[in-house]
């Protein structure tokens, strides 16, 4: 059924439109303007029209998010009859919540980041019981046995682009993340902190090097998703120094660093804590090859979730409620650490200014993307009011006014006066993102691409504009209609077809045996297990 | 497919027709008050399915092994803990303590495991492995401690205060078997311990993971709780999932709301709050519900074992046997794909708690 | 103003009646009071259906021929008196911030639970964790007074931090567990592991079962602290001013915890 929405602002960076325009969609695809008139014309004036937007790096799913579920029972909804509301109860923190959610607020593609590849099988699943949105996960390398013995033993590139390969195979992947590379071997040796330069007991083997190894494993494999890489010392004063060392160990080839903001700290100020995000985006612009993700904190009560279990163990202290879940795994693990970010606290007020300075002192909307690392820096569902606050100095100013100015003292944010525009968000969100994942139809609205937009009633208030669209297509479906989802449909789990080499696969399995004792083919991921006949949608690597 | 007996559909004893046993079902569950949704030793559709009905006809639903389940979550979810996965702990631990007499035994391939040096120990050298109170249940080659007359808390929460270095009141044996057993502790690079989360209880679990933590502060330490039913954490897990919370749910006003102690399905059934139950048994784990009068739909294999003959009966297949599934497996710590070992047409637990879903939408099931 | 419910007849369920509580009940006419949904089911249950209302809605309200199904029956009360002749079933007077509930019969587990201000009095027994955590709240009782005329069930206390308990019979098992604050009086026998995981805090025992190991032996002081607290446990009875005057013997533990917390346990 060819399908015009007609009249709106069309934003779609990758053709550089910005202006009135009408959107032909038939059968799942964008059309060029069609020679014969449409069977229904939907008509969107007074909106903006983009396409639907891309979050690459959300935990949504997996063995971690499930243990944040288990420790929170009072936090999110219905833990009595009759709840009052909890803290996380708009996230619901179900799959079905998820995927409703992102969906409302424009999102077709969100991407799990931290998926440990002996645990794929429970991620997918959980991933295929999301509905609406369109998924994909990062398989985690480089706190392994197996990746650090063979580091070890200089088995050399080939090997480690075999262990890649057989790895996004096996898991599924859309990519390879890897979280404080070394760190959570050395902690199982009883390491309680660890920086680029450290070496992990046993191996003898550098933070460095891991990564070095990796990121070339990674474009070697044909992955088009660049390492991604979560880096050392996250939340440390000081730490500037470590997000800028991570960025020359890049060595000018590419590499994503995610929740960067958390990496944007000095030392300066009376708590020998400070913003150095002003002179870390400063070095990011200086390295066009490398990519980031900004991690926003809002403040709120959340929780955060992370693989780098060494920083999880170290912060359980800071933990609001004091409790949390620390689940060691063959590579990374996981931890789960409840946490509080209050406007009036002077590190969580620093926090927030500097992930907004990231935002504005990065000069290329394609190099930085929008997150909160969810749950970690905020929930998902705080995208829009963050939205408003790029794309509004005033905002930012009244929220500044309510901050305590000490911290603020220590960031340049009350001077940095940018404003984001739509066509920047649609980089930011659309365009960019799928890029760095090497879609060639999504993130944009030119012909051939997925028919998946995101409608808006154009409206002074952003916040409220990006919370809920108007309209939401999936793949020629209209999932959401005046904010709320509106089908029973269910998008794709996208998978890299990456080469699995038969031999790296079989001492894979050797080392499985002998080491942990488990047969891993235990680990597969076949179709058959999944809920839908179609769960998956292959991606070609990068030729 | 073999006609065996009690293999084929049944409604008050008497063998029927699938559909007319399935609509005989459906109008049970529209007819019910408060329906509840329990066994559930199936697989993750298995799961999956009963949860989205137990949704539509507002049931409470939980494992027939929830009681389990809660000693270990109850504890996480009032404090947090360690755990470590059984792969990375037969690879790291140089030293393991088990408490209690049937840990071991109920982990199958543990035992051995055990025996083997850990490959990627700190120090190498073989693994130390200490049990505590082995009662009946001796591991070879184990040291051994005893602590007679201990409560399980009593017993972990002792070894907690002489690890802080706290002055405790016990008897000068108990003091000094206490003493040996927390050098031991101390003397571990990574250590990990074993323990059976229903032999501990709660507080006892509670009072371990206390104790892990105080461990931490000097060396590693993590441990290993032993699953008793792969089907209850098969459960657990998607339940998590689906819900955001580990079992015990009740779906009757819309949202799941969660209470770990009220929808017990024992105290429903003994209460008489529930008046209808739904058992879903593919391994024969039984319903763990007492004898009631209430009405009951049974899918299983076949109806041998059942206590009550239930009003409808209606036969469904064995995950990785007749039909493939997806489980979670205690000796991986995960969920595992499991093809079909033997396939046959009977239809899964999914499929069939699917079709009942579709007929409870049309009778109007569904309280909101 | 009075606002009067007089339960028909024991329903066969339980009734959530957390939403039957003063503040949220200004201005609703007696249909509208009918209306309200009490349900713990799949389909509605009109107040109306189960109660005899009569009077209007005020700052205090009487529950006559209450029952064990009766759940959440005053929960996070903010002011005001309800008086209930009857027993009540889960989390009586749970979250209430302020006001006062007098329980003429037995409450059900959970009694209490994280209350945080207020008065809460029950003449007969009360069940399990009495003002206790519920799952995975890390704080019971934070503040208020709470009485228990008759006995009370397991872990009473759990988590307690602030405020005040008094138990004139007997409790069960762990009494005043993981306590963290507050004071916990038990004038009959604590069962056995008082004060388990307890970090601060005070226990008064006039009897008790088998302490935990971590309770250590402090000897007994006299205190003039305690010849003030008898005097200012007149309201709480004879037996709560017998135990505070009483020759006791002072305990510190737990020690598999932080260990600052005190049981007072009537020396022999």
């Amino acid at each position: 059924m060819l399908t015009r929405l007609q009249g709106g602002r069309v934003i779609d960076p990758t053709r550089g439109l910005d202006g009135r325009g009408d959107v032909y969609f038939d059968d799942g695809r964008i059309l060029a303007t069609p020679s014969r008139a449409p069977d229904v014309t939907i008509d969107v004036s007074g909106c903006i029209v983009m396409a639907g937007a891309l979050d690459i790096h959300s935990h949504i799913a997996g063995a971690n998010v499930s243990t944040a579920r288990l420790l929170l029972p009072e936090a999110h909804r219905a833990h009595m009859t009759r709840p009052e509301t909890t803290w996380l109860g708009e996230i619901g923190f179900s799959a079905a919540e998820t995927g409703r959610l992102y969906a409302e607020m424009g999102f077709t593609f969100v991407v799990e980041p931290a998926i440990s590849p002996q645990q794929a099988l429970h991620a997918h699943l959980e991933l295929a019981d999301i509905p609406v949105i369109d998924k994909g996960l990062l398989a985690v390398l480089g706190n392994d046995d197996f990746t650090l013995g063979l580091i070890r033993d200089g088995a050399g590139r080939a090997a480690l682009a075999d262990v890649v390969g057989a790895t996004l195979a096996q898991s599924r992947a859309l990519g390879i993340k890897v979280i404080n590379a070394g760190a959570a071997a050395a902690f199982k040796y009883n390491l309680r902190g660890f920086s680029l330069d450290d070496v992990v007991p046993h191996y003898g083997v550098s933070s460095r090097a891991i990564l070095e190894a990796l990121q070339q494993a990674v474009l070697d494999a044909g992955a088009h998703h660049p390492l991604h890489v979560h880096a050392n010392n996250l939340g440390l004063a000081g730490n500037v120094e470590t997000a800028k060392a991570t960025i020359a160990a890049a060595r000018g080839m590419p590499m994503h660093l995610a929740h960067i903001q958390f990496y944007a700290y000095g030392r300066e100020g009376a708590r020998g804590f400070s913003s150095a995000a002003a002179e870390l985006a400063e070095v990011i612009n200086a390295h066009p090859h490398v990519s980031v993700d900004v991690g926003q904190v809002m403040f709120q009560p959340t929780v955060t979730i992370s693989s780098d279990i060494m920083r999880q163990f170290n912060g359980l202290g800071e933990a609001r409620p004091r409790k949390g879940i620390i689940q060691e795994g063959e590579g990374n693990g996981g931890g789960v650490v409840p946490l509080v970010y209050a406007r009036d606290n002077f590190f969580n007020a620093l926090q927030w200014a500097a992930g907004l300075e990231l935002f504005l002192g990065i000069s290329n909307p394609a190099q930085v993307f929008f997150t909160t690392d969810h749950p970690n820096g905020a929930p998902f569902t705080t995208y829009p009011t963050l939205m408003a606050l790029l794309m509004s100095a005033d905002l930012r100013d009244e929220w500044c006014a309510g901050l305590p100015a000490e911290a603020l003292a220590l960031t340049h944010l009350p001077s940095m006066r940018r404003e984001y525009s739509l066509n920047e968000l649609a980089i930011m969100t659309r365009s960019a993102p799928a890029t760095l994942f090497g879609m060639r139809d999504r993130g944009h609205l030119g012909a051939g691409a997925r028919a998946d937009v995101a409608v808006y009633a154009d409206q002074n208030d952003r916040a409220a504009m990006f919370a809920k669209a108007r309209l939401v297509i999936k793949n020629g479906v209209t999932v959401v209609r005046d904010g709320k989802v509106c089908a029973d449909y269910f998008g794709r789990t996208l998978a890299l077809a990456a080469r699995a080499d038969a031999a790296m696969l079989r001492r894979l399995e050797a080392h499985s045996q002998t080491v942990h004792g488990i047969n891993c083919a235990g680990f597969d991921v076949p179709t058959f297990a999944m809920p839908q006949a179609h769960a998956f949608e292959d991606v070609a690597c990068r030729s | 497919m073999t006609a065996e007996s009690g293999n084929s559909a049944r409604i008050d004893g008497q063998a029927a027709a699938l559909p007319e046993a399935m609509g005989r079902a459906a109008e049970l569950l529209a007819s019910s008050r408060q329906p509840l949704v329990t066994g559930l030793s199936t697989d993750v559709a298995g799961a999956r399915a009963a949860l989205a009905l137990a949704a539509v006809t507002g049931s409470v639903i939980d494992h027939a092994g929830g009681e389990a389940t809660m000693c270990l979550a109850r504890p996480l979810q009032d404090g947090g803990g360690f755990v470590v996965t059984p792969g990375e702990m037969r690879a790291r631990a140089d030293s393991v303590l088990v408490i209690g007499p049937s840990a071991l035994h109920l982990m199958p391939g543990m035992a051995e495991a055990l025996a083997a040096a850990p490959p990627l120990a700190l120090v190498a050298g073989p693994r130390r492995v200490l049990q505590i109170n082995a009662g009946a249940g001796p591991l070879a080659g184990a040291e051994l401690a005893e602590f007679p007359g201990l409560s399980p808390l009593a017993l972990v929460s002792l070894m907690g205060a002489r690890a802080r270095g706290h002055h405790v009141n016990v008897a000068a044996t108990t003091l000094t078997e206490t003493d040996r057993v927390v050098a031991w502790l101390a003397a571990a690079h990574y250590g990990v311990i074993i323990f059976n989360p229903l032999e501990l209880g709660a507080p006892g679990v509670e009072a371990l993971f206390r104790l892990a933590t105080q461990l931490n502060r000097a060396t590693r330490f993590s441990t290993l709780p032993l699953v008793l039913s792969a089907s209850a954490e098969t459960f657990k897990t998607v339940c998590l999932w689906t819900t955001g919370f580990p079992g015990r749910v009740n779906f009757a006003t819309g949202a799941p709301a969660y209470d770990p102690e009220l929808f017990d399905p024992k105290r429903m059934v003994a209460s008489g709050e529930a008046d209808l139950v739904l058992g879903i048994d593919s391994f024969g784990e039984g319903l763990g519900v007492p004898d009631h009068t209430m009405a009951q739909i049974l899918l299983a294999p076949s109806l041998s074992g059942a206590a009550k003959p239930p009003d409808v009966f209606i036969p469904i297949g064995e995950p990785g046997r007749d039909h493939a599934g997806v489980m979670f497996d205690p000796a991986i710590g995960t969920l595992r794909a499991m093809p079909a070992l033997a396939p046959s047409p009977r239809p899964s637990a999914a499929a069939m708690l699917e079709t009942l879903r579709a007929l409870a939408l049309r009778k109007g099931g569904a309280p909101c | 103003m009075t606002l009067t419910l007089t339960l028909k007849s024991p329903p066969p369920f339980r009734l959530d009646m957390s939403g039957v509580v003063p503040h949220l009940l200004q201005g609703l006419t007696t249909q509208a009071l009918a209306r309200l949904d009490v349900t713990t089911m799949r389909v509605p249950v009109p107040l109306g259906d189960w109660f005899r209302i009569a009077g209007t809605p005020g700052s205090d309200m009487v529950i006559y021929d209450a029952c064990g199904e009766l759940d959440q029956v005053g929960a996070a009360l903010q002011g005001g008196n309800i008086v209930v002749a009857g027993n009540v079933g889960r989390a009586a007077g749970a979250g209430m911030s302020g006001g006062h509930i007098t329980i003429h019969g037995h409450a059900g587990a959970y009694a209490g639970a994280m209350m945080r201000g207020g008065t809460l009095d029950i003449m007969g027994n009360a069940g399990d964790h009495l003002a206790g955590a519920t799952v995975g709240a890390l704080d019971g009782m934070t503040g208020g007074a709470l009485q228990v005329r008759g006995h009370a069930g397991r872990r009473a206390g759990d988590r307690m931090r602030g405020g005040m308990i008094v138990i004139n019979g007997h409790a069960g098992a762990q009494a005043g567990s993981r306590l963290g604050g507050g004071t916990l009086m038990v004038c009959g026998k604590a069962g056995p592991e008082a004060g388990v995981m307890m970090r601060r805090g005070t226990l008064y025992l006039n009897e008790a079962g088998p302490l935990p190991p971590g309770f250590v032996d402090c000897g007994t002081p006299d205190l003039v602290f305690h010849k003030w607290l008898a005097q200012q446990l007149q309201p709480y009875g004879h037996s709560a001013m017998a135990l505070a005057r009483a020759k006791l013997r002072r305990y510190q533990g737990d020690m598999a915890d932080l260990g600052k917390g005190e049981i007072f346990l009537c020396a022999p």
